[in-house]
């Protein structure tokens, strides 16, 4: 896990923050994927590719568009052999995106002041979105939801976070 | 204050016996939990409630909902005021303060009354022909206190509401009995299903209709079938109503009740909506029938049904449909002194002639074929004048402190409109009908003109079944809810009684805008024969009732004056929100501190602690200048600017967009989106370059750096980076979609720190260590070089915005802030916008003031990058013969003649003090320190725009008019010797 700021823990709505530190984006040259890519990388909208312990590895959150938050060895040296053969480029987007993860029971009903969270998701597993007038990558989790937002919107959004989940726990 | 108490305790389906005390215009009441401020007070005996918009008629209570024209209060006190809340609506909180509106200096004494002497110059229009001479603003000031509704709050106190998206495959609008129906239709298919309900109960009319469902009484069946769908996890939402929608969307809103403190707007996006809002009951126009105690016929059944209030004591019904007589029976069990039941309906069906003698039994006297020609009593009905319809000169009086009139029901057609639904005139409804409906929506129950409980029940159970297996919902719905209530209506149209032309002016057709007879009669004389025309020229159906009691009413009277049928007539389409609501929550989340959302730097945090005054960009947080430097941004930015001039200075900018182009045609592709090739570009090297729009205007500039052999990054103007990786992706997309090249944003990835002056070298190198001394030696301009400082990746490009010797440092967060704390502690003082846009208009160079999306290249000065003839996006358009033409401004520098007058940002440039032919504008104007004098850039006719030309630059809203020369618009270091040191 990346660099861990908590920033309140409560049962109901836990909001966690995290800087990234260390992540990569692949965009393939061609859209459909076909080929080695599609064999390889998670190719359906909003599919999301997870490690044993459920951790999400790579997210396909635009046409073509892949994040990987904190890659390992292995999945940098795919990414790149991917590249090396044409077939798209590897961005080094270290502190681009800043994280963020939501859990509890008010979790859905927060990002639902901002989006049909139902539409969004779970029909697919991430999507690309516009969350409380921030870009955002919203990734489903068993327990809730990470939302990546860049990194110069994470202050006004930590900040509406807070707002909304202090409203709706005194609604 | 003496406390008003009630006389007894009420009974009612939504008061307990539980006392609670309010204030209504400076007077305190009691009322029973439950109340609302209408009925707790009809139960004092209280009738009147404010005063009309123009004539400042007293009036009373009209109706028991959101289509209240009359009784619209004000809550809480000044400057935390809600103005214009409907008192039957209006629940009653402790401390709940309410005032009537419209009138001075009291209610029961109002000066303003006099008004209705000149009613005559009051008429439709009027604005457009009386208080004209000497001027309009002679009377302004006392229009201006006179009109409106209600007062403005002089401070928001309202919490920003709740906002909730919300997805179901079936959204079913109203909780009466048809609405309630294909809710069960629905949950019991499979379907998602939520429900809205403006009401804090299920149920509409059946809250006091005679029925029975399913062998039950409709209280058991409503409580019954509420529960069903809770067991199928349907969603009931009470206190809100259908307020608008668009394109698949419906917008609800939930006022604060039932537990909830704050409103709701639920943002709703089902798969069908069932359009189950029911019918508005309307009334009819006679002689003054606005006087308090003329009310609704439902309006009265409800006061009744669900607070145990007694609108009267002694009651006439007026109407045309046999509902009156199942009224007047529940009424009169319930208690209640009914003296008459008027019927302007002559020839009736056998049932109704039983239904009159039975009540006629009961003593209530049954008049058919008469009408209500006249309403007297100035604060309340006194007693009315009924005529024969048969013969009109024959006259009856009856006394009465109530008169309930009922016309019929107007179906609430306002979400059916949307979206390209159309409405059908119906005559058996006596009125107009949703017909051709978008796919995903449809209405039933009143809504579509069925008015008998056991018709509506089956079409809307059987509608709702058909729409849920549409979207896939096939569970077995049983059959549909078998009822029995009150019969079809019978209705026979009738909208007003005869009168004079002279009793035309209160015969009030729209209760809430004052609009009479007299009004229509007058706008068609005048030519509105639309009745679009006839709403915006007479106010008819505006307001916070959008014509619900009146509008049909007034489309009716307008086709007998017109001698057309109302279908051809139509009735004037109702405009969201369909309910009023606080601009609050129309602005959502949206408001206060998160009106804007805000994107912050990485090094904001440092910014903010030491003194830093920010200012907008966009949605960037920029610091505009320190406080250290001075008290105000003239003075700091004059500071700053002269301090890297004479030593250095560091500026953050990270707000830089940044675009990392990357594959083995991003070369090629870059060279038809900028206006010189980045191709021919040596890795470690950047250009500055243009973009241009397709029509050849310059759409950016910036720096482009070729990183490799395949990969460039791009920089944008501030704030501007979406909007170019947005005209890159369409490029790519459509023409590149076959060609390796990717685009990515990495504007927050990068910090970027702005070291400029001529001391900015060797501070650089004292903060860089030893490791970077050759580097930065060697490194000549637009250059870059790339290494780590701290552990992280540097990147240090020479290129300079200032005209200075300086350097852009792009560093990864992680050492932003030490590396800016390091340049401050090595004698660089940090420098904000104000500053920068003096050293760039010294320097002459651009921003989005001079590239304005309407200036070309050449207008700009950069013809030498249009000759090197590369062949871009934009670059074909550069040859329209206009482009050449002398008048055509281009960009010029000015300088004050006598050296020392202002030049306003925005002047005109003319020829002469008294020429108001513009030749161009000033762009950008700055006081220069290094010149000691304002200097700006401005676009100036070609003709006109020879270096020392004398102009003026004029600017008529100061008033003051500068003589000015032309001259280069590089002011400070024409030979950028000091740039390329």
């Amino acid at each position: 896990m990346n660099t861990s700021t908590s920033l309140i823990m409560e049962q109901r709505c836990q909001i966690q923050s995290f800087a990234t530190t260390v992540a990569v984006e692949f965009k393939a040259f061609q859209y459909p994927l076909v080929g080695t890519v599609s064999a390889e990388l998670p190719s359906e909208p909003g599919a999301v590719r997870r490690d044993t312990a459920g951790n999400a590895t790579l997210l396909h959150y635009g046409p073509g568009v892949f994040l990987a938050p904190l890659p390992n060895e292995a999945l940098l040296h795919r990414l790149q052999t991917l590249e090396t053969a044409g077939l798209g480029a590897v961005f080094d987007v270290c502190g681009q995106w800043h994280q963020f993860r939501l859990t509890g029971a008010l979790s859905t009903r927060l990002l639902s002041s901002g989006i049909d969270i139902e539409h969004c998701v779970p029909r697919r597993d991430c999507a690309a979105v516009h969350l409380f007038d921030s870009p955002a990558l919203l990734l489903l989790q068993s327990t809730g939801f990470d939302v990546w937002v860049p990194a110069s919107y994470a202050t006004a959004f930590s900040a509406t976070l807070v707002r909304l989940r202090e409203r709706l726990i005194n609604a | 204050m003496t406390l008003r108490r009630a006389l007894s305790t009420r009974r009612g389906h939504r008061v307990t016996s539980q006392s609670v005390s309010f204030q209504f215009d400076g007077r305190e009441y009691t009322a029973q939990a439950g109340d609302t401020v209408a009925s707790a007070l009809l139960a004092h005996g209280v009738r009147l409630f404010g005063r009309s918009v123009k004539y400042r008629r007293p009036r009373g209570v009209f109706a028991a909902g959101p289509e209240e024209p009359n009784a619209l209060l004000t809550v809480g006190t000044q400057p935390c005021v809600i103005p214009n809340v409907s008192a039957p609506q209006l629940a009653i909180t402790p401390q709940l303060i309410t005032r009537s509106q419209n009138r001075w200096p009291s209610l029961r004494v109002d000066l303003h009354a006099l008004l209705q002497a000149g009613s005559g110059f009051l008429g439709a229009g009027f604005y457009y022909k009386t208080f004209m001479w000497p001027s309009w603003r002679t009377y302004e000031t006392m229009i201006r206190h006179l009109a409106g509704l209600g007062e403005a709050p002089g401070a928001a106190d309202i919490a920003p509401p709740h906002v909730e998206y919300v997805s179901c495959d079936v959204l079913v609008g109203g909780a009466g009995a048809a609405g309630l129906a294909a809710a069960l239709a629905a949950a019991r298919a499979g379907a998602r299903v939520v429900v809205c309900e403006r009401e804090p109960q299920a149920g509409g009319e059946l809250e006091f209709e005679t029925a029975t469902i399913d062998e039950q009484s409709a209280t058991e069946w409503v409580s019954s079938a509420l529960a069903e769908l809770a067991r199928a996890g349907a969603r009931v939402l009470y206190h809100t109503a259908i307020v608008g929608g668009s394109d698949g969307l419906v917008i609800a809103h939930a006022e604060p009740g039932g537990g909830a403190k704050d409103n709701t707007v639920y943002r709703i996006r089902p798969q069908k909506f069932v359009m189950a809002m029911g019918a508005v009951e309307r009334g009819i126009a006679f002689v003054d029938n606005d006087r308090p105690g003329v009310m609704l016929l439902g309006a009265a059944e409800r006061y009744l049904a669900r607070y145990g209030v007694a609108v009267g004591k002694e009651l006439v019904l007026f109407g045309n449909h046999d509902r009156l007589y199942a009224s007047a029976q529940r009424l009169h069990a319930a208690g209640m002194r009914i003296r008459a039941i008027i019927d302007t309906r002559g020839d009736v069906s056998a049932v109704t002639i039983g239904l009159r003698a039975r009540l006629t039994g009961m003593g209530v006297e049954c008049l058919g074929g008469h009408a209500v020609a006249e309403v007297h009593g100035a604060h309340g009905v006194r007693r009315i004048c009924v005529v024969d319809l048969q013969a009109p000169g024959t006259k009856i009086f009856i006394e009465c402190d109530a008169l309930l009139v009922s016309g019929g029901w107007t179906p609430m057609l306002q979400a059916a409109l949307h979206d390209g639904g159309q409405r059908e005139f119906a005559a058996q409804a006596g009125g107009f009908v949703a017909n051709a409906q978008p796919e995903w929506r449809t209405a039933v129950g009143a809504c579509a003109g069925t008015f008998e409980l056991s018709v509506l029940l089956t079409e809307s159970f059987r509608a709702a079944a058909q729409l849920s297996q549409s979207v896939g919902a096939m569970g077995v719905v049983g059959r549909a809810p078998v009822g029995r209530g009150d019969t079809a209506p019978q209705l026979q149209a009738f909208w007003r009684s005869a009168c004079t032309r002279a009793q035309e002016k209160r015969q009030f057709v729209d209760l809430q805008n004052d609009v009479t007879v007299a009004d229509l009669r007058l706008a068609l004389s005048e030519g509105f024969v639309d009745i679009e025309h006839i709403k915006r020229y007479t106010t008819l159906g505006i307001g916070t009732e959008q014509g619900r009691t009146g509008g049909l009413l007034g489309a009716a009277i307008v086709a007998e004056l017109k001698g057309e049928p109302l279908s051809r007539v139509g009735v004037s389409r109702t405009r969201p929100p369909y309910q009023p609501m606080t601009l609050s929550s129309l602005a959502g989340l949206n408001q206060g501190d998160a009106l804007r959302v805000t994107r912050r730097t990485p090094l904001h945090a440092w910014n903010q602690a030491n003194g830093a005054v920010f200012e907008p960009a966009e949605y960037w947080l920029r610091t505009r200048y320190y406080r250290a430097n001075g008290t105000d941004a003239f003075t700091a930015g004059i500071q700053e600017a002269t301090q890297v001039r004479a030593h250095g200075g560091i500026l953050d900018g990270s707000t830089l967009g940044k675009i990392e182009i990357a594959g083995a045609d991003a070369a090629a592709f870059l060279d038809r989106l900028y206006l010189t090739k980045a191709s021919t570009m040596k890795v470690g090297r950047s250009k500055y370059m243009v973009n241009l729009r397709e029509d050849g205007m310059v759409l950016d500039d910036g720096i482009v750096l070729r990183l490799a052999p395949n990969r460039f990054l791009a920089t944008t103007g501030s704030g501007h980076a979406e909007h170019m990786l947005s005209h890159f992706e369409h490029y790519r997309a459509l023409e590149w979609s076959h060609r390796q090249v990717a685009i990515t944003n990495l504007t927050e990835a990068w910090a970027v720190i702005v070291v400029a002056g001529p001391e900015s070298r060797a501070a650089l190198i004292r903060v860089l260590g030893e490791a970077w001394h050759a580097r930065l030696s060697g490194l000549t301009h637009m250059d870059f070089s790339v290494s780590r400082w701290n552990g992280q990746t540097l990147r240090v490009l020479r290129a300079s915005f200032s005209g200075e010797l300086a350097f852009e440092l792009h560093c990864q967060h992680g050492i932003a802030v030490p590396l800016w704390e390091a340049l401050v502690a090595a004698g660089l003082q940090p420098y904000g916008l104000e500053a920068l846009d003096i050293l760039r208009v010294e320097k002459g160079y651009l921003v989005s003031s001079e590239m304005n999306g309407e200036a070309t290249p050449q207008d700009l000065g950069m013809d030498g990058l249009v000759n090197l003839g590369n062949e871009c996006v934009g670059r074909a358009m550069l040859g329209r013969p206009a482009f050449a033409e002398p008048q055509r401004p281009r960009l010029v520098g000015l300088r004050a003649c006598d050296g020392k007058s202002v030049i306003q940002g925005g002047a005109q440039i003319t020829l002469t003090t008294t020429d108001t032919h513009a030749l161009g504008h000033v762009s950008s104007s700055v006081y220069s320190p290094a010149l000691g004098q304002w200097i700006a850039l401005a676009f100036v006719a070609r003709d006109r725009a020879a270096p020392g030309t004398v102009l003026v630059a004029r600017d008529p809203l100061r008033g003051t008019d500068v003589d000015v020369v032309v001259t280069s618009p590089v002011h400070v270091d024409s030979s950028s010797e000091r740039m390329k040191a």
